[in-house]
């Protein structure tokens, strides 16, 4: 499933400028992402994986700056586009046209002035589309998500459910036919059952539209079911990557392999769950060696003085860890269940939180 | 809209329009030496001083005649011919100190203070709008600090005191702008360029003075437009590549202009009622110097008649806005709910 790299990100790091200090809120990511694959990013509250998302389109919010290289090779074979060096306008015909991003917050997402149509209608115009053929492909992007167009188009925002806005913002989002897709907690806001069938739709639209999606959330449950690929954020650096299933069934970062030993499921029992003891790392701390050490149970001398470069993991093409003593982290961190079980159960009720 | 908001809401103004004329009716027979007695007094101090036969009789035709009512009639007749003249009639009497039906003098000042007012509204709140918008951008700024508290000392300084000021400064002291009049003597009322740099000329200072009854709306403004720029869909709206234009009109404007629409009708009952005194500071013959000269010599008729007009025009404002709000806003339309 390899194919070409629609975006390569290298050495990114975001920072917002603080009175105490410059708060670094991703820090040197380097990932490729590729062509019509699915890929998770997961991570606790604040690891930097919204950050991380952002940056993909520039977007990260003002005073926040995101610096390094971002290269986006247009699937229909034009020139690569550096991200972060645009020019305003350059960037703001690349949004949406090219990566477009759903967030968690749907409900607010819209102008609550203008009806769903008009949202619709002036993406078209600002991007210089035909507007008719736009707004057939809207309405079919609606029907596609069960949503009723005539109904959507003309109403309010606040005249909707909010898995309707949710469902609404998805096909809003998939308007310009992006060749890359980020969804930010889509499903963060929504009941289990809306979470299901947004998933299910999620599926659906990205083998009828051939899109790349970038997927953030941490459910890591949820994400199993959706993801080819995962990538696991901690402290604002990606410390494990790989393929879903090696993620799941053979991870081999001592915090991934905690991640999954607090995820709960509805087949372990609730006494088995393991919080992570501990607190991550403030974003302004310049912190020695790996940002994990603290709470590792694996930790040792070398671990607090030396940082961990992501590296292959023995035996796979596509899993990388940034940790010293993987090979002993399977031993010292026990899921609640073999990992084998745990991955069944999490796919069983992938929606669980 | 529906129809049955429409409906409730029409009456509703008309109970309020009738509570005022009733309460306005109610208080001038309350006070003392009411209206009649007062106007009977004035006439017989005419007939005596020009040195006349006093006659009783022909005096109380003479009141019945100016203000509408027959003094002998109880009150509750007096109350009912008063508004079968004023609703079938549309007269509201005849002024006694002026000679002359109250509507057509009413009828006469209403333009000119109207003029004043929508045009101080207009220049306050277009002010307020860019200064708000302005503020909000930089927000935290140092212009946003000393404009804040600009416009805070603005807030709490009366109009009155403003009109006073300029007046002295610029009118008196300076000689920029005249001291009273609607326009220059000598200059041929009409469709003119003479004519009309005159009015302006005129109508400069009241309507500066009023407009910082407007001007302090920049502060609310302000803070409208902060929270707007911090809202998800300014976001969203901003990763979509929205034109820079469209974002500033359509998503910050008039989300941030919205709650000040009301405001804004409303404050056509606050310019109005200021004019009563801004009028008199710069004597503008206007609604507002008629009804304070009606007061001074206690020209009843008048009086009843120029509060009528303000009542209604305020009436109409609110209701306006009411009715009007919701195509502005989607999420207020329809109405419905209880109030």
């Amino acid at each position: 499933m390899k194919s070409e790299p629609i975006a390569e990100v290298e050495n990114l790091n975001v920072a917002f400028p603080m009175d105490r200090g410059e708060s670094r809120v991703v820090r040197d990511a380097d990932i490729d992402i590729y062509q019509d694959e699915i890929l998770g990013v997961v991570g606790e509250s604040g690891s930097g994986k919204s950050m991380f998302a952002a940056s993909l389109l520039d977007g990260v919010v003002e005073p926040g700056v995101s610096r390094g290289e971002i290269t986006f090779n247009p699937p229909d074979g034009g020139d690569p586009i550096s991200v972060l060096d645009l020019t305003e306008e350059e960037l703001r015909r690349f949004r949406w046209d090219r990566v477009a991003m759903v967030f968690q917050g749907a409900m607010s997402s819209f102008n609550p002035v203008k009806t769903i149509g008009a949202h619709f209608k002036e993406t078209l115009q600002d991007h210089n589309k035909n507007v008719e053929e736009g707004l057939e492909r809207g309405r079919q992007l609606l029907e596609d998500l069960y949503l009723d167009p005539d109904r959507v188009m003309d109403s309010y925002p606040h005249e909707l459910s909010g898995g309707m806005k949710q469902r609404g913002l998805i096909a809003l989002s998939l308007l310009l036919d992006p060749d890359l897709l980020i969804l930010d907690e889509p499903t963060a806001a929504l009941d289990l059952l809306m979470q299901r069938s947004i998933i299910s739709l999620l599926r659906e639209v990205q083998t009828n539209y051939d899109a790349t999606f970038v997927m953030i959330t941490h459910d890591l449950a949820l994400l199993s079911k959706l993801a080819d690929r995962m990538v696991i954020m901690y402290a604002f650096q990606f410390i494990e990557m790989g393929e879903t299933d090696e993620i799941i069934w053979n991870a081999s970062h001592p915090y991934t392999r905690a991640l999954l030993a607090s995820t709960p499921s509805l087949a372990s029992d609730i006494d088995e769950m393991k919080p992570i003891p501990g607190d991550k790392p403030d974003p302004v701390e310049q912190f020695h060696g790996c940002s994990y050490s603290s709470r590792c149970p694996l930790a040792d001398e070398r671990c607090r003085e030396e940082e961990p470069p992501l590296r292959a993991v023995e035996g796979s093409t596509t899993q990388q860890t940034a940790c010293f003593h993987y090979e002993d982290a399977a031993e010292a961190i026990h899921l609640p269940s073999s990992p084998q079980e745990a991955a069944e159960s999490a796919a069983a009720d992938g929606e669980g939180q | 809209m529906n129809l049955n908001y429409l409906t409730r809401r029409l009456g509703q103004a008309v109970i309020t329009f009738w509570a005022t004329v009733t309460l306005t009716f109610a208080l001038y027979h309350m006070m003392p030496g009411g209206p009649v007695e007062s106007m009977q007094n004035i006439i017989l101090q005419q007939v005596t001083t020009s040195g006349g036969s006093v006659d009783l009789e022909q005096i109380e035709q003479m009141v019945a005649l100016y203000a509408n009512i027959q003094p002998n009639d109880p009150v509750y007749v007096q109350y009912i011919d008063y508004w079968r003249q004023l609703l079938f009639e549309f007269s509201m009497g005849q002024s006694f100190s002026h000679q002359e039906p109250v509507t057509t003098l009413i009828a006469e000042r209403v333009p000119w203070s109207m003029f004043v007012s929508v045009y101080s509204l207009v220049i306050g709140y277009t002010a307020s709008i860019l200064l708000g918008s302005a503020m909000a951008f930089k927000e935290k700024s140092r212009f946003d600090s000393i404009m804040s508290s600009i416009m805070v000392a603005l807030q709490s300084t009366p109009y009155y005191i403003v009109a006073l000021l300029l007046i002295y400064s610029v009118a008196l002291r300076l000689g920029w702008f005249p001291t009273g009049g609607r326009v220059g003597t000598g200059v041929e009322a009409g469709f003119n360029l003479e004519f009309m740099t005159s009015v302006v000329h005129h109508a400069a200072l009241p309507i500066l003075s009023t407009s910082i009854l407007g001007i302090a709306g920049a502060i609310s403004l302000r803070g409208n437009a902060i929270r707007v720029l911090g809202e998800d869909y300014l976001r969203v709206a901003e990763l979509r590549g929205l034109r820079p234009t469209r974002i500033a009109t359509e998503y910050v404007g008039r989300n941030a202009i919205l709650p000040m629409y009301t405001r804004f009708m409303i404050g056509i009952a606050g310019v109005l009622s200021s004019s009563v005194i801004l009028e008199q500071i710069f004597s503008y013959p206007g609604m507002g110097l008629l009804m304070y000269n009606a007061i001074n010599i206690r020209d009843y008729p008048l009086l009843m008649g120029t509060l009528i007009i303000f009542t209604s025009i305020t009436i109409i404002g609110i209701l306006i806005a009411d009715l009007t709000y919701g195509y502005i806003d989607p999420r207020a339309s329809g109405g419905g709910g209880t109030e």
